[in-house]
């Protein structure tokens, strides 16, 4: 086991840089679980109030000053000074989404029924956007129709029919069923979708500098003039990175627990685990392809950064899959990372153990093993090609 | 007196590069500095260079103080170290015109100057070829071309033919030697002893950052008591044969190894025709023998108990 | 002498491919995978039908209002573009298809539409809201029946015109698209990646650091000067690398910049000299292999553009929040600042504060360089 031992002599000696991707992935982890999560927050059932400001310039006008209480209940209002500057900042640093500028004589003009509008500046595209909006004009129209279909209606008439016509709310139930996991909190979906992207970076970068130093010509000739076997030479390479890649998996898969407590003690997280076992393997493979095809660092550090980040780009690990263009998606199913977040979307929204919710996530667990043995079946030919070839 | 160094000290923390080092050489010399590998050449002329802090000492080049920005003395010296310098992506032409130009504004003096370079180290052939694609003794002609295109008056070669093959290495020793003839003062330094006993004038034989031994060839063996070492092959040791040639007049010394039976003698005596009448008068059998005269390695191993090769 | 190095600099770095590739084409290709990844506009209106199930009972049955509220965003093809597919069945049924995820949610019509689901989430509230809405136009109908018989007629045949009430006032006359910021901290990374070329000159003129850089220093000439007309060359690429991106940004890719363009020029350039004099600095403080020097210059800027929100947008108003200090001493991040500053401000007193930080960046570099470099002579080579 002489190629073993040597190989994690050689981790030793490179160990500080491949370290550093390590308390870069727990710093992020950190700041990720430090925020609540943003995604479907305002949609929620319990959702959280969206922070915004409000300037009423139409404080004679009692139903402009109803609805600005109505948006103190339905919204966090923070306070703010009124300058160009201050809004801007605030915008800037996210502490408000949304400010609403309610114009002078606005209440008057609904009340005569005239066209007028609240004034907003918001931050492009977010929810949070989306919801205030919905939230205002829903008000607004539901004032249109009072005020058009009861002349003479008085203020006071209003704004009780308002304020009980918007506390109106569904009745919601939630059915739970014997047996059911509680449902795997989303955080620990990012912090495994992130999984993929510090994997690929952390065993390319390992595996592939130290397969480069065992084939760099000198010692490569060295191993093959020795009487050890290819087949078991190769072994040990793939059995060193084989370890190397698992006391990866290790110790990303130990770290989910400080960081996310009990949520990360259940049946979901094992089948993440799992997952992001096959995935590692994948890696591996794919590292082992290119330690043995690529011929200088320089060449790996440039592909391995292309491929890492393509595929995260590509398969929705760093933007999510929803977003994305039908015929990306097509192109992503090419790639095994594509199946991965797949897998740990299903995973993270699997609450009942049946086989017809568990058979894709093993399905798509099986399209990553087939990625990873095939690829690996590829550079295992292209090493038996290199020793027959004449040139080293 | 082209370089003058005096008492030079350089330490690398405990360790003591140069120790009280002295030089002279005289314009119009080839000075070897020759010494086993660690003994302090390369930090000597880094020193000389100003390329290196030192502890203590004066540095003379043209008979003026060398400093970083001593730019006047600069411009005539040309350096070819141990390490290929060239630009990997400037190709040979290009790499010769860039250090050129570091000395030569003038474009039309220039041209001129690069051209006689490449012609000098015979690369007409490889002007548009990338350092990359040359062969080791290419490249190493390529280096020197760099450092002597500005036609310095002092040229100091740091091992220039290390791991360079036969071939290339006599043509950079006759490009040395023509060098000179044509007015430039050389240093060179080595650790082959065949090199510098070949081409230089004067030599200085340094180790652990000393100068033990200066002078041309025949004035440094003429330093040493040794004169003539006579190899015997001798298979059979017998004791009394050690102790006999110990007797004959003028032996210095008697060793029997693998075989070997090496006598040494002093200066000035010609012992060859006693110990083969010895060997005969005694019907000793022996295999070869033959007689040596003495080596600058004599010489080293003499000064400092050990050879100049380890 | 000045032009004759600058010249062969330009030479010199041009022609190394390890460099280009990370200056030039890394940042090519990546744009061209955001292109691909990130849609330009986030469309979070365009879904697809929800399925859900009624339960088939006596109330439903009867209720003719809400089935028509029901059937006007429904339909029993999912080929519809419309709100729900919805499914009628009995209480069982639905349960078992809530329970394998078929349906989001039931209504049950119990004293009116109440709702069965199993988890909150974006689906289930787009139910609730519709329940929402029906139950509040109810009692609209209700209060107007109540008050105003006349007009329940035009009440009715208003229903499902809603008016927009809101005017978006932006700060600029370009609403920033979220998008667009992936591709200004791709900008910022690239305008680091110019850390190549400068740890590349230094490298070229430094004695202790490469034989080419000795033979250098031993030439009549003012080390500081080379130097000078190195670094030159090595920002004069890199600026021309960044215009590239851009124009490939702009043309090829079809990304709208709006109207500040000269602006967004201005950014690129302080930021290509933060970059250079960033790799300037490296090279001089790391002794070390060529090799070395672009691993540190390659991971630094990786976590200076993660950090400055290029993988995940949100990473920026975290730091921001949590560790200020962090997006200030991130060049990345001052790069991306100033790209943003330009839209959310109607005044250029924070973008050009943005471009004085970057200037300070660059000059202190510079400066550490400087005191590294001014020494001609070494310990040890």
């Amino acid at each position: 086991m002489q190629v073993f031992k040597t190989y994690f002599i050689i981790v030793k000696k490179n160990i500080t840089s491949i370290s550093i991707y390590f308390f870069v992935f727990l710093f992020i982890s950190m700041l990720i679980t430090s925020q609540t999560p943003k995604e479907n927050s305002v949609e929620s059932f319990d959702s959280t109030k969206s922070r915004i400001a409000i300037f009423n310039y139409d404080k004679n006008s009692d139903f402009s000053n109803s609805f600005e209480s109505f948006l103190n209940e339905h919204a966090k209002v923070i306070d703010i000074k009124d300058r160009p500057e201050s809004m801007q900042d605030a915008l800037y640093y996210r502490d408000v989404v949304y400010i609403v500028k309610i114009p002078n004589g606005f209440g008057e003009s609904m009340i005569n029924g005239s066209n007028v509008k609240i004034e907003k500046t918001a931050i492009a595209g977010s929810n949070d956007n989306i919801y205030i909006d919905l939230l205002i004009n829903k008000y607004m129209n539901t004032a249109k129709n009072y005020i058009e279909n009861i002349p003479n209606i008085t203020n006071k008439q209003l704004n009780t029919y308002l304020t009980e016509d918007m506390s109106i709310e569904a009745d919601v139930k939630i059915q739970t069923y014997d047996g059911e996991a509680v449902k795997t909190e989303s955080n620990i979906g990012y912090y495994f979708r992130y999984y993929a992207y510090v994997i690929f970076a952390v065993v390319i970068l390992g595996v592939t500098t130290i397969i480069l130093t065992f084939n760099s010509t000198e010692l490569r000739k060295r191993n093959l003039g020795s009487p050890i076997k290819l087949s078991s030479y190769n072994f040990q390479i793939i059995l060193g990175s084989f370890v190397f890649t698992i006391v990866v998996w290790v110790l990303i898969c130990l770290l989910s627990f400080p960081i996310y407590g009990d949520v990360a003690i259940s049946k979901n997280t094992i089948l993440l685990f799992v997952n992001a076992l096959i995935i590692s393997m994948v890696v591996l493979s794919i590292s082992f392809l290119l330690g043995n095809v690529m011929k200088s660092k320089g060449a790996i550090d440039a592909i391995s950064n292309i491929l890492t980040l393509g595929l995260s780009f590509l398969s929705g690990i760093f933007v999510p899959q929803e977003i994305m263009s039908q015929s990306v998606l097509k192109i992503a199913s090419f790639t095994p990372t594509y199946w991965y977040v797949k897998a740990v979307e299903d995973i993270t929204s699997l609450t009942v153990w049946s086989s017809e919710n568990i058979t894709p996530i093993i399905n798509y667990m099986a399209i990553q093993m087939i990625f990873a043995v095939a690829i690996l079946a590829v550079s295992l030919l292209i090493v038996k090609q290199k020793r027959s070839s004449k040139q080293i | 007196m082209v370089v003058k160094v005096e008492k030079l000290v350089k330490r690398y923390n405990d360790l003591i590069a140069l120790d009280h080092f002295n030089l002279e050489v005289k314009e119009g010399e080839v000075f070897g500095l020759l010494g086993p590998n660690g003994s302090g050449k390369t930090t000597a002329i880094n020193c000389i260079l100003s390329l290196l802090k030192y502890d203590k000492g004066n540095i003379e080049v043209f008979d003026k103080p060398m400093a970083p920005d001593a730019y006047d003395i600069k411009r005539d010296i040309g350096i070819i170290m141990q390490n290929v310098a060239v630009f990997d992506e400037l190709t040979v032409y290009e790499n010769i015109d860039y250090f050129c130009g570091l000395y030569v504004t003038d474009k039309e003096k220039r041209k001129k100057l690069v051209k006689e370079a490449i012609d000098f180290v015979a690369l007409n052939d490889f002007k548009k070829f990338y350092p990359k694609k040359l062969s080791g003794g290419l490249l190493r002609r390529l280096n020197i071309a760099c450092g002597i295109a500005h036609k310095p008056k002092l040229i100091i070669l740091d091992e220039p033919t290390v791991a360079v093959d036969p071939q290339s290495r006599n043509n950079i020793l006759e490009g040395i030697q023509k060098l000179n003839a044509e007015g430039a003062t050389i240093i060179y330094t080595s650790h082959y002893m065949e090199e510098v006993e070949q081409i230089c004038s004067r030599i200085a034989i340094m180790d652990k950052g000393k100068i033990i031994a200066t002078g041309t060839k025949d004035e440094l063996k003429s330093m040493i008591e040794i004169g003539e070492k006579i190899s015997v092959e001798l298979f059979t040791k017998v004791e009394h044969i050690l102790s006999d040639i110990q007797k004959i007049k003028g032996v210095t010394s008697v060793n029997y190894e693998n075989d070997l039976l090496v006598i040494k003698s002093k200066r000035g005596y010609n012992n060859l025709t006693n110990i083969l009448d010895y060997l005969k008068e005694n019907k000793i059998s022996y295999g070869r023998i033959y007689s040596e005269l003495p080596t600058l390695n004599d010489v080293f191993l003499e000064i400092t108990g050990k050879q100049l090769r380890d | 002498m000045f032009l004759h190095i600058f010249l062969n600099r330009l030479k010199c770095l041009i022609r190394d491919k390890q460099v280009m590739f990370w200056t030039l084409m890394f940042p090519i290709l990546l744009a061209t995978m955001f292109k691909m990844a990130i849609p330009d506009v986030v469309n979070l209106e365009k879904f697809e039908p929800i399925d859900i199930a009624v339960i088939n009972n006596v109330e439903y049955q009867n209720n003719i209002a809400f089935n028509s509220a029901l059937s006007s965003v429904s339909s029993k093809e999912s080929s519809s573009d419309l709100m729900f597919n919805t499914k009628i069945v009995n209480e069982e049924e639905a349960k078992e298809l809530l329970k394998n995820n078929k349906i989001s949610g039931y209504i049950i019509l119990n004293d009116g539409p109440k709702i069965v689901v199993k988890e909150s989430g974006f689906k289930q509230t787009i139910l609730k809201q519709f329940i929402n809405e029906y139950l509040q136009v109810t009692s609209q109908y209700h209060n107007i029946l109540e008050s105003n018989p006349a007009s329940i007629q035009n009440f009715i045949s208003e229903l499902g015109s809603s008016e927009s009430y809101i005017k978006e006032v932006s700060s600029n006359n370009d609403a920033p698209n979220s998008s667009v910021s992936y591709y200004y901290a791709l900008i910022a990374m690239t305008c680091l990646y110019g850390a190549m070329h400068g740890m590349k000159e230094v490298l070229s003129v430094q004695a202790n650091q490469s034989p080419q850089g000795a033979r250098v220093s031993l030439a009549p000439t003012n080390k500081l000067k080379v130097f000078a007309s190195s670094i030159l060359a090595a920002t004069v690429i890199q600026i021309l690398i960044i215009l590239i991106l851009l124009t490939y940004l702009r043309f090829a890719l079809n990304l709208d910049f709006g109207n500040q363009i000269g602006y967004i020029i201005l950014t690129a350039v302080c930021g290509s000299l933060v970059g250079v004099s960033f790799g300037a600095m490296v090279g001089s403080i790391i002794k070390g292999k060529e090799g070395l020097k672009i691993s540190i210059i390659v991971s630094f800027t990786m976590l200076f553009s993660f950090l400055s929100g290029m993988m995940w947008l949100d990473i920026k108003y975290i730091i921001a929040n949590k560790v200020p200090i962090l997006s200030y001493i991130n060049p990345a991040n001052v790069i991306s600042d100033a790209f943003y500053a330009l839209y959310y401000y109607d005044t250029y007193t924070r973008f050009f504060t943005n471009i004085g930080v970057l200037c300070v960046f660059s000059i202190i570099f510079y400066l550490i360089t400087f005191f590294i470099m001014r020494r001609q002579k070494y310990a040890s080579i």
